[in-house]
C-alpha cells in the first residue's frame, strides 16, 4: 500500500512542493470558507442586534427620560410669575418635547413601541402646550391686575382729602384687598359686600368723577377685579391638573418602555441561542479541517526538510568554495532530481573557480609587488592620463614637490597640481641653458620623454623624468637633487683646498731647504767671529728676514696641514680663561667680551699652542668685523653627538656675503686689503682639519658671524697634559764621525759646517747608494735627508742601516712635517726627525737624542 | 461709538438751546392733548410705574385734569404689546409713549400709528420708526458703574456681570462697563453672559449659580436694581460678604437698602424715569403742535451715581 503510494508521488522537487502546497491550500481554503460562513452568521446576528435592538432600547430609554424631564419641568412652568421666567421654562420644555418627538420618529416604524408611543406623545404635547398657554394667560391676568392696582393708586390720589373722600378711600382699600384673596370662597365673601357698597356709592353721586369711573369699570364691570380673580383661580386649577397629568403620562410612557425593553431582551435571547448552535457546528468543522491541515503540513515539512538538507549540503559546499576551499567533494551528485542537477552544475563551477583563483593569485602577487615598489621608492612618482588628470601618486611625490598632502586628489588637472608647486622655471628640457616655464611642456610630455630640473622657491632642486605611457598619459619620476648638488659643491671645495694645500706644501718644502742653507751659513758666519760691527748689523738683518721667512713657511705648512703638531689633552675652558686677558687686550675698547664656558672639564685632544693661536686669529677676525663695536661671545660646550667639543666664536659684526663666505679659508684671501696676510683663517682651517676636527661658519649680512670649531675629545685615560720630555743639556757630546747624506749641495755644505762646528767629523755623500757604499765601522752616526731624489729615500736608507749595522743611529731631516713623512715614507720614529730649517742647538739636541736612543 | 465728554457736554448745551426755541415754536400752535397711551414692559418693576406716573403728571400739566392716560403693561410679551398699541390706535389717542419689547418687531404697528396721526415716543429703550426716543445714556451708566468698581478694587480683582434681557438699554450698560474693564488689565472678568431677566428672582437664581461656580469674587455689576437686590439676597443666603454690588437704576428700594447700613450694594447709577417721561410727553406734544422734529431723534438723559452718602439729588431724580 505504502509502496504503491510512494510510486504515485512524483520524483521532482517542483512537483512534490506543488503537491504539498496544493493540499495545504485546499485545506486552508476550506477552513477559511467554514470560518467565513460562521463569522458571517455571527456578524449578521450582531448587526441585527446593533442596528435593530440596541438603538431601540437606547431610544426608548431616552424617550422615557425626556418625558420624565418634561413632567419635572411642568411645575416650574406652572409656577412662573415673571414673563422671562415663563419664556425660558417654556422654551426648555418645548426643546425637550421636540427631542422626545425626534427620538420617537427615529424608532423603527414597525416596532410595537412606536405604535403605542404616537398617541401618548400627542397627548403629552397637547398637555405641554396647554400648560404654557394657561400659564401665559395667567401671567397676563396678573399684569392686568397690576394695571388695575396702578389705576387704583391714581384714583386714590385723586380722591378728595378729608371726610368727603373717606368713603371712597375705604372702598378703594376694600377693592385692593380683593387682589390678596386666596381662594374663591374668600372672593365670594368680599364680592357681596364690596359690590353692594360700590352700587350704593355710585347711586349717591350725581357727577361721575375718577372714583366713579374706576368703580364702574374695574369693580362691577365685566372686566372687573372679581372677574379677573375668579378667572385666575380657574386657571390655577387647570395648571395643577395639567402638571399632575404630565406626571401621569410620563409614568405611563415609562411603563411602556419597560415592557418593550423586556420584549426585546427575550427576542435577543432567542437569537443568541440560534447563533450559539451555528457556532458550535462551525467549530467542529474547523477542528476537522484543521486536523487535515496539520497532517498535510507535517508531510510537507518532512519533504521540505529532506530537500533542504540536500540543498544545505550543496549550499555548504558553495559557502566553503566562496571562502576559498576548492578541494572538497560535492554532495548529492547522484540524485535524480533538480538537486542532483544543481550539484553537477556546481562541479563545473568549482573547476572554473579553481582556475580563476590561480589566475587571481598570480595577479595579486603582481599588484602587490607593484604597490610595494610604488610606495617604497624614495623618489616621487605620479601618473597623469591622456587628458592630463592625476591618476595615481605616491607619498614622496607630495613631499618632494612641497605640495600640501591633502590638496591632492584623484582627477585633479595637471595645471591645478602645477599651480601648487612653488617654483616654475625649469632647466634641462629646452635648448641648452635656456630656462622654460613648467607648463610649456604639458602637452609635449604626452608624446615624448623629458628630463629636466626644477628649482623650487626654497632652493631645492628637483629632477623630473617624464615618460609617456603606451595607452596615453605619462609617468613622471621626481628626484630631490638638492643633497647631491650640495655634496658636489662640497667636493669641489675640498678638492680646491686639497690642491692649494699640496701646492703650498711643495713651496714650503723648497723654502725650508733654502732657509736651512741660509741659516746654517749665517750661523757659521756668526761663529767665525771675524765680522766687523757693520757686518754684524747686516748679518742681524739677514737673520731676522730669514726667521720671518721660516715663520711664513711654518704657517703655510699649517694650512697645508703639514705642520708638526703635538696634540695633548687640553682643558679648553681653562685655556680660554687664561687667554681672556690677552683676548680683551686684542679686541680693545668698544667690544664686550662674553664667555659662556660649559665644556664641563671635557678636554680636547689638540696642540695647545696652535689652539691658542687659532682662537686669537678668530678673535682678531671678529674684532675687524666690528669696527663700530659690538659683542664678542666665546662659548664652549660638548657637542650634541658627544664625541666632540664645540667652541663658538660669535661676533655681532657686518657678516659676510655668500661669495666671501665660500673663500674665507683660502690662503692669501683677504678682505682687509693690505692689512692682513690672508693666512690667519686658512691656518685655523688647516690646524683644525689636521687635528681631526671641523670648522664651520654661519654668517648673515648685517647680523654677524659665528665660527664653530669642533675638536676631538681627549681619551679620558689621559689624565694630564703630558710635558714634552726636556732635552737634557748635560755636557758636550763626544765627537762623532757623522755620515751626512744630502742631495742639495748647498744644504749639504752648510750642515757639514755646522756639524764640524759642533766638533764632529763629517763625511758627505749625495745619495743613499753612495752612503751604503762608504758606510763602515768608523761612522758612528748617520744624518740623512728624507727626500733624496734617488731610487732609495732617507727612510729606507735608515732601515737598511739599522738592519746591517746595528747600533749606528740614523737621524733623518726634512722640510716636511712628521705626519706627512710617516705616510709618504713609512717613517717609524718621530724622535729621530730633524725639521728643516734647524739651528745649531736643535741639531745638537737631535744628535744627542739619536745617540741616547741608539744606546738605550 | 463712545464720544469724548467735552464733545458730549457741548452738544448737550446746543441741544438745550435748540429745544427751548423749539418749545417756543410749539407753544404758538393751537394743539390739544386729550389722551395718551402708555405701553410698558413690566408693571411689577417700580421703574416703569415711575414712568407711567411721570407721563400722567406731564399730560395733566399740559392738557388739564381731563386728559386720559391709558397705562398698560405687556409683561415683555410682544403679542400683548402689539395688541395694546392697536387698541391705542383704535382709541385714536394723541400720543403713544412705549418701552418696546422688540425694537424691530414693533416697527409696523408704530408706522400704522404714525400714519393715523399719532405721535409715538419711545422711552427707556429704542424702538424702530418712532418720532423720538428719550432714554438714559445707558453706555455712560455702564461706564460709571464699572469705574466705581475699578476704583474701589484699585484696578485688581475678579468681577462678574449679571446680564439681562437683550434690550438696547441692557446691552449698552454692559458695553459701557466692558469699555472701562478693557483699560484695567488687572481686573479679570469671570462671567458676563448670565441673563437674570432684570428681575429680583432672576438675580437671586443667577447669583446662586455664580456663587457656586466661583469661590472668589471681588465685585458684581448688576444691570439693574431688582437684579442687584435679588443677587444680594443670594449672597447673604450663601453667607458671603467678601464682595460688593454696583447696579443701575438708583431706585428708592435700593437707596433704602443702602441706608439700612448692612447692604452689600455699594452704589447704583441712577436713572431719572420721571424726567424721561416728562420729556417724552413734552416733545410728543410739541410735535403734535406742528413743531419740526428735533435734529437728533434720540435724547439721552444723563445718569448720576447714588451711594449711601449721597445727599444732593438732581432735578427729576427718582425719589
Amino acid at each position: 500500500m505504502i509502496e504503491r503510494l510512494a510510486a504515485w508521488i512524483p520524483t521532482s522537487v517542483r512537483a512534490r512542493l506543488l503537491l504539498s502546497f496544493g493540499v495545504l491550500f485546499l485545506s486552508a481554503a476550506l477552513l477559511a470558507l467554514v470560518g467565513w460562513l460562521g463569522m458571517r452568521g455571527t456578524g449578521q446576528s450582531l448587526e441585527n442586534f446593533r442596528t435593530g435592538v440596541l438603538p431601540e432600547v437606547a431610544v426608548s430609554l431616552e424617550l422615557s427620560q425626556r418625558t420624565a424631564a418634561i413632567a419635572a419641568i411642568a411645575p416650574y412652568v406652572a409656577d412662573s410669575t415673571l414673563p422671562f421666567q415663563l419664556q425660558s421654562e417654556a422654551s426648555a420644555m418645548q426643546a425637550r418635547m421636540a427631542d422626545a418627538e425626534r427620538l420617537a420618529a427615529s424608532l423603527p416604524p414597525k416596532s410595537s413601541l412606536a405604535r403605542d408611543l404616537v398617541p401618548v406623545l400627542a397627548a403629552v404635547r397637547r398637555n405641554v402646550e396647554e400648560l404654557i398657554d394657561i400659564t401665559r394667560s395667567d401671567l397676563f391676568l396678573q399684569e392686568d391686575l397690576k394695571e388695575l392696582l396702578y389705576q387704583l393708586d391714581s384714583v386714590r390720589a385723586s380722591a378728595p382729602a378729608g371726610p368727603s373722600g373717606a368713603v371712597a378711600r375705604g372702598l378703594l382699600r376694600d377693592v385692593e384687598s380683593v387682589a390678596l384673596a386666596r381662594d374663591a370662597a374668600a372672593l365670594d365673601r368680599l364680592e357681596t359686600g364690596i359690590v353692594d357698597d360700590a352700587a350704593r356709592a355710585l347711586r349717591g353721586r350725581r357727577e361721575a368723577d375718577a372714583v366713579d369711573t374706576f368703580l364702574r369699570n374695574s369693580v362691577v364691570g365685566p372686566a372687573g377685579i372679581f372677574v379677573q380673580r375668579r378667572q385666575h383661580f380657574v386657571l390655577a386649577e387647570r395648571k395643577a391638573f395639567l402638571v399632575v397629568q404630565a406626571r401621569a403620562q410620563a409614568d405611563r410612557l415609562g411603563g411602556q418602555v419597560e415592557r418593550y425593553v423586556r420584549e426585546l431582551r427575550s427576542q435577543v435571547d432567542a437569537e443568541g441561542l440560534v447563533v450559539d448552535r451555528a457556532m458550535r457546528s462551525g467549530m467542529v468543522g474547523i477542528a476537522l479541517i484543521g486536523l487535515a491541515c496539520v497532517a498535510a503540513a507535517l508531510l510537507g515539512i518532512g519533504f521540505v526538510n529532506r530537500t533542504v538538507r540536500g540543498l544545505g549540503g550543496i549550499t555548504g559546499a558553495m559557502s566553503r568554495l566562496a571562502s576559498g576551499d576548492v578541494e572538497q567533494a560535492t554532495p548529492e551528485v547522484a540524485r535524480r532530481d533538480e538537486l542532483g542537477a544543481l550539484a553537477r552544475a556546481f562541479e563545473v563551477f568549482r573547476e572554473n573557480a579553481r582556475e580563476m583563483r590561480r589566475l587571481s593569485g598570480h595577479l595579486q602577487e603582481q599588484t602587490d609587488l607593484l604597490a610595494t615598489v610604488f610606495d617604497s621608492i624614495r623618489d616621487g612618482l605620479s601618473v597623469f592620463d591622456a587628458r592630463g588628470r592625476l591618476l595615481a601618486w605616491n607619498r614622496p611625490f607630495a613631499a618632494i614637490l612641497a605640495l600640501p598632502a591633502d590638496a591632492l586628489e584623484r582627477g585633479m588637472s595637471l595645471e591645478a597640481v602645477q599651480a601648487l608647486i612653488p617654483g616654475q622655471a625649469i632647466d634641462g628640457a629646452g635648448p641648452a641653458g635656456a630656462l622654460m616655464a613648467l607648463g610649456q611642456l604639458n602637452s609635449p610630455r604626452q608624446r615624448e620623454g623629458f628630463r629636466f630640473e626644477l628649482t623650487l622657491t626654497d632652493g631645492r632642486v628637483v629632477e623630473f623624468l617624464s615618460n609617456p605611457m603606451p595607452g596615453g598619459g605619462f609617468v613622471t619620476l621626481y628626484r630631490d637633487l638638492t643633497e647631491r648638488r650640495r655634496v658636489e659643491q662640497q667636493l669641489r671645495q675640498a678638492q680646491k683646498m686639497e690642491v692649494l694645500g699640496q701646492f703650498t706644501s711643495g713651496v714650503a718644502h723648497d723654502f725650508n731647504n733654502l732657509l736651512a742653507a741660509i741659516i746654517g751659513n749665517l750661523h757659521l758666519l756668526e761663529e767665525g767671529g771675524q765680522l766687523g760691527v757693520r757686518d754684524q748689523r747686516f748679518l742681524l738683518r739677514v737673520r731676522k728676514a730669514t726667521e720671518r721667512g721660516a715663520a711664513l713657511t711654518a704657517r703655510l705648512l699649517a694650512f697645508a696641514r703639514r705642520q708638526t703638531l703635538a696634540p695633548q689633552a687640553v682643558d679648553v675652558d681653562e685655556l680660554i680663561e687664561d687667554l681672556a686677558d690677552l683676548i680683551e687686550y686684542s679686541v680693545g675698547h668698544g667690544i664686550t667680551l662674553e664667555l659662556t664656558l660649559d665644556a664641563r672639564a671635557q678636554r680636547a685632544w689638540v696642540d695647545r699652542g696652535q689652539l691658542e693661536n687659532a682662537l686669537l686669529n678668530l678673535v682678531i677676525n671678529a674684532r675687524d668685523a666690528m669696527p663700530g663695536g659690538g659683542t664678542l661671545r666665546l662659548q664652549t660646550r660638548r657637542d650634541e653627538g658627544g664625541s666632540q667639543l664645540r667652541i663658538d666664536v660669535a661676533d655681532t659684526g657686518r657678516g659676510m656675503e655668500p661669495t666671501v663666505r665660500e673663500r674665507v679659508f683660502e690662503p692669501f684671501f683677504t678682505t682687509k686689503s693690505g692689512l692682513g696676510s690672508g693666512l690667519g683663517l686658512s691656518m685655523v682651517y688647516g690646524f683644525v682639519k689636521q687635528s681631526g676636527g671641523e670648522v664651520t661658519l654661519v654668517s648673515e649680512v648685517g647680523k654677524g658671524t659665528v665660527f664653530t670649531l669642533r675638536l676631538p675629545l681627549a681619551d679620558a685615560s689621559v689624565a694630564a697634559e703630558e710635558k714634552l720630555p726636556t732635552i737634557p743639556t748635560d755636557g758636550p757630546v763626544a765627537p762623532q764621525s757623522v755620515l751626512l747624506v744630502e742631495d742639495d749641495l748647498d744644504v749639504q755644505a752648510a750642515t757639514a759646517d755646522l756639524l764640524r762646528a759642533l766638533g764632529h767629523g763629517v763625511r758627505t755623500v749625495a745619495s743613499a747608494s753612495e752612503a751604503l757604499a762608504v758606510l763602515d765601522d768608523t761612522i758612528t752616526v748617520v744624518l740623512s735627508d728624507v727626500d733624496l731624489g734617488g731610487p732609495m729615500n732617507g727612510a729606507q736608507l735608515c732601515c737598511e742601516i739599522t738592519e746591517q749595522h746595528r747600533g749606528v743611529p740614523c737621524l733623518l731631516m726634512s722640510g716636511l712635517p712628521y705626519d706627512v713623512l710617516s705616510t709618504r715614507f713609512h717613517l717609524a720614529e718621530p724622535a729621530l726627525l730633524l725639521g728643516k730649517p734647524f739651528s745649531l742647538a736643535q741639531l745638537d739636541a737631535r744628535l744627542r737624542k739619536a745617540l741616547r736612543h741608539a744606546h738605550a | 461709538m463712545p464720544m469724548p465728554d467735552a464733545w458730549r457736554i457741548r452738544s448737550a448745551c446746543a441741544w438745550l438751546v435748540a429745544l427751548a426755541l423749539w418749545f417756543a415754536a410749539a407753544a404758538c400752535s393751537a394743539a390739544e392733548l386729550r389722551s395718551v397711551g402708555v405701553s410698558l414692559s413690566d408693571m411689577g418693576n417700580p421703574f416703569f410705574t415711575q414712568i407711567a406716573r411721570g407721563v400722567e403728571a406731564a399730560a395733566r400739566r399740559i392738557g388739564g385734569p381731563t386728559v386720559k392716560v391709558y397705562a398698560t403693561s405687556c409683561a415683555y410679551d410682544l403679542k400683548r404689546q402689539i395688541e395694546q398699541l392697536n387698541r391705542f390706535i383704535d382709541m385714536k389717542v394723541d400720543l403713544i409713549v412705549l418701552t418696546a419689547v422688540d425694537p424691530e418687531a414693533v416697527r409696523p404697528v408704530i408706522a400704522r400709528a404714525r400714519a393715523a396721526g399719532i405721535r409715538v415716543v419711545a422711552v427707556d429703550v429704542v424702538a424702530g420708526g418712532v418720532d423720538v426716543t428719550v432714554m438714559t445714556d445707558n453706555l455712560e451708566a455702564g461706564r460709571m458703574a464699572c469705574k466705581v468698581i475699578a476704583e474701589r478694587l484699585k484696578g485688581q480683582g475678579r468681577i462678574v456681570i449679571i446680564n439681562g434681557p437683550r434690550l438696547s438699554s441692557v446691552t449698552e450698560r454692559v458695553d459701557g462697563c466692558l469699555q472701562v474693564l478693557r483699560s484695567h488689565p488687572g481686573i479679570t472678568l469671570l462671567s458676563s453672559d448670565r441673563d437674570a431677566g432684570g428681575s429680583t428672582p432672576g438675580g437671586f437664581a443667577k447669583m446662586t449659580e455664580l456663587l457656586d461656580r466661583f469661590p472668589a469674587i471681588d465685585a458684581v455689576f448688576a444691570i439693574n436694581d431688582p437684579t442687584a437686590l435679588g443677587a444680594e439676597r443670594a449672597a447673604l443666603q450663601a453667607g458671603r460678604r467678601d464682595f460688593f454690588f454696583v447696579s443701575v437704576d438708583g431706585s428708592p428700594s435700593v437707596v433704602a437698602r443702602m441706608h439700612s447700613g448692612a447692604s452689600l450694594i455699594a452704589a447704583s447709577v441712577a436713572q431719572r424715569p420721571a424726567l424721561q417721561a416728562e420729556r417724552a410727553v413734552d416733545i410728543g406734544f410739541a410735535l403734535l403742535g406742528g413743531a419740526p422734529p428735533p435734529a437728533n431723534p434720540t435724547i439721552l438723559i444723563a445718569p448720576f451715581i447714588v451711594t449711601p452718602g449721597t445727599t444732593k439729588w438732581p432735578e427729576g431724580a427718582w425719589r
